[in-house]
């Protein structure tokens, strides 16, 4: 019975792109046989140690671990009147007592949701309908008041904690309200069916375009991980390549302490070829996300390019490169690129074909036969002329071009796309609609 | 070593001002049972390299570091035959067969080796695995899967008593397969509020405990707004220290904006977190 579960839960977990090897699985089936299995709390751990090896899976086993191994709680105790269930709530958030609130929440969700099995939904519908019924709004503003009131014997309150600490409090009880919920969906609809359509990636497989806003903010979180350790691949790959390379200079150097017998050969350590990048990104509505995880990306990596420039558009083009550097912060450098950059014309809506005149008049003298000029956008031109012509001058300039497009493939060219207009003067174009997918690209043009 | 469950280890943990979370002490636990490595990883100052030096506290077992760097090699992880004792003995015996030199007696041990041989139990702390290079990682496969390590002129040394090893990892790189596969895995984030409040309890025994608490939202507060370095244990621990030496009774926003730099070392991370937790001053 436990071993079948455990094998539905790594199935599950291989599902949604979890690499597990068959040793693992095994580890883990040898950890349930020495823990303590009603603890919930070690048998997450238990497995979590012996199935999980990075962390980034961690999220979805978290998640999954709850579908499968989920408890309700189910207590009868329905007497309390809707008010009162609303304040025992907000009493058991302010004493911070989570055990009474897991059973409270049990009987919110009982009453709220309506969770019915025929219902082919994944549980968001659910919590949303409990959410509405306990108004988290007014609780959070109740919260606050009692918070403020707790706080009254304290000396100084200069900082508004209160806030900070509300917001947390009602974290601790959506998350509640989800774990719950999904308890009863599994218990209506069974582990495995809810995993399906539960539909978990990995962080780097999440299309970027579609992603939540949760999923934007772990991607946000992990693009420069990614370029560290992109790094160490890169040099890792140089420095393979230079091996063998004798530098005789330096040989018959150090044969001087040998009696002048080379005994041991130096090899030349050759600095790499680094690229000049020109990056043109489209930072329109539908796209931005991608132009941002693209100019982060680069940007973390800057230092394995000889030189990076960084323009940004709409349907007018502006140079961010300035924005970008100087040490700043990241996050508040992307930011102030929406804010100060000229990239709005005339309509504000993306424009190609404007923008690529106006790149060629202005800053043409960018683009030298020794740049890889890489444009990120869907190429989505709103009807407008693509003028080609514009593009393929500066183009045609360049070392190497290439086009990062967010869509899938089968999209290009359908509707205002105008993918083809310029993927004739493109090197190539390449479909990167996840960050796995981008991280592979710029792996290979560097 | 024999544990009865995870309870234990935690308990022994606790007790010399290590504490630790249920993760924590089931995977101790179950690298005790299964026999296996513990992969620690994490961000800086989440006590990763402390949960070693606990362990070999808690259940005094003599603990052995093996800290990685680039370059490390097999004479200074493995063993290295001792040549000048060889060629003392050469010397001194001239009809000595060369066979008798490579024994044990000529063997210096080095820290892989070492948590092997000797009998007792030992912890093996492998600190920031993610420092060597890829093919030298290969170097630790042997003892971490078979806890033997095979010398070519002497045969094969397995462990007389298998030690408990925990390795650490910042993630500087993507660790090989082959290695995550031999390990059990645990991944320490920064501690919730509570287990942070009950460390700092614990570590600064004259603090007083609405200053305790105020200081544990604070950071957590900074920990949750995205920056460059989020404050570690370590410097919470430190910031509660330096308040404590400067007598602080209750924080206000002139001492909260003077003694930041404790907890933060950049100066974008400190202008934002002053921008966030104090609008009025900045």
């Amino acid at each position: 019975m436990l071993l079948n579960t455990l094998l539905a839960f790594v199935g599950a977990l291989r599902a949604a792109g979890v690499n597990l090897s068959p040793s693992s699985v095994i580890d883990a089936g040898a950890a349930l046989a020495s823990i303590d299995l009603l603890d919930r709390e070690v048998l997450r751990s238990a497995l979590a140690a012996t199935l999980i090896k990075d962390q980034s899976s961690l999220a979805i086993f978290n998640r999954l671990f709850d579908v499968f191994f989920s408890v309700g709680s189910r207590s009868g105790a329905d007497q309390d009147e809707e008010e009162e269930l609303v304040e025992a709530i907000r009493d058991a958030l302010l004493a911070q007592d989570y055990e009474r609130l897991g059973e409270l929440v049990g009987q919110a969700v009982e009453r709220f949701a309506g969770v019915s099995p025929e219902r082919p939904v994944s549980g968001v519908y659910y919590a949303y309908r409990t959410a509405r019924g306990l108004d988290i709004d007014r609780l959070r503003f109740e919260l606050l008041a009692g918070l403020a009131t707790q706080q009254q014997g304290d000396p100084v309150s200069v900082f508004d904690d209160a806030d900070f600490e509300a917001t947390q409090r009602l974290k601790a009880l959506t998350s509640a309200i989800d774990r719950e919920v999904l308890a009863r969906v599994v218990e209506a609809r069974g582990a495995a069916e809810v995993a399906r359509t539960l539909g978990l990636h990995l962080p780097e497989d999440v299309e970027i375009m579609h992603a939540s806003r949760e999923e934007l903010r772990e991607l946000r979180r992990i693009v420069t991980p990614l370029a560290v350790k992109l790094t160490a691949k890169l040099e890792r790959r140089h420095r393979a390549h230079n091996a063998g390379r004798l530098d005789f200079r330096a040989t018959i150097r150090r044969s001087l302490s040998t009696g002048g017998v080379p005994l041991d050969p130096v090899t030349r350590d050759d600095r790499p070829m680094r690229p000049e990048v020109v990056l043109l990104a489209d930072v329109s509505g539908s796209v931005a996300s991608f132009a941002r995880f693209t100019m982060q990306l680069l940007f973390a990596l800057s230092h394995e390019l000889r030189r990076l420039r960084s323009f940004a558009f709409i349907d007018e083009v502006d140079e961010v490169t300035e924005l970008l550097g100087g040490g700043r912060d990241i996050e508040v450098a992307l930011r102030s690129v929406a804010q100060s950059a000229k990239v709005v014309g005339l309509v504000g809506h993306s424009d190609y074909g404007a923008t690529f005149r106006h790149f060629d008049e202005r800053y043409s003298a960018a683009i030298s036969p020794s740049t890889t000029l890489i444009i990120c956008g869907d190429a989505r031109s709103n009807y407008h002329d693509p003028e080609e012509l514009h593009f393929r001058a500066f183009a045609e300039r360049a070392k190497a071009t290439y086009w990062l497009n967010p869509e899938p493939k089968g999209y290009w060219n359908t509707g205002d796309s105008t993918m083809a207009s310029y993927s004739s003067w493109c090197g190539s174009v390449v479909e990167c609609r996840t960050l796995r997918q981008l991280e592979h690209f710029v792996e290979q043009i560097l | 070593m024999y544990l009865q469950s995870q309870k234990e280890v935690s308990d022994s943990l606790s007790q010399v001002g290590y504490l630790p979370s249920t993760e924590i002490a089931t995977a101790v636990f179950l690298a005790t049972k299964l026999s296996k490595p513990i992969l620690v990883e994490g961000p800086a100052g989440t006590g990763k390299t402390e949960l070693a030096k606990a362990l070999s506290k808690a259940f005094s077992l003599e603990l052995i570091r093996l800290q990685c760097y680039e370059g490390l090699d097999e004479s200074r992880a493995l063993y290295e035959w001792d040549y000048r004792k060889q060629l003392l003995a050469l010397q001194a015996h001239a009809d000595r067969e060369v066979q008798s030199i490579f024994s044990s007696e000529f063997l210096l041990e080095r820290p892989l080796l070492a948590a092997l041989r000797g009998g007792a139990e030992k912890i093996l702390l492998i600190d920031e695995v993610d420092r060597l290079e890829v093919e030298t990682e290969a170097l630790l496969l042997e003892v971490l899967a078979e806890f033997q390590v095979t010398v070519p002129e002497l045969g094969t040394v397995v462990a007389t008593s298998k030690p408990i090893v925990v390795l650490t990892s910042n993630g500087m790189r993507e660790l090989s397969e082959a290695l995550k596969r031999r390990a059990l895995y645990l991944y320490l984030d920064y501690p919730s509020q509570a287990r942070e409040l009950d460390i700092v309890r614990t570590a600064i025994p004259g603090i007083e405990e609405t200053l305790a608490e105020r200081l544990v939202s604070i950071v957590a507060r900074l920990r949750s707004m995205d920056l460059k370095k989020s404050p570690s244990i370590a410097e919470t621990l430190d910031w509660g220290r330096s308040l404590l030496a400067l007598s602080v009774e209750s924080l206000d926003d002139e001492i909260l904006a003077s003694t930041l730099p404790i907890l933060l070392k950049n100066r974008a991370d400190i202008e934002r977190a002053l921008k966030e937790l104090l609008p009025r001053v900045s």
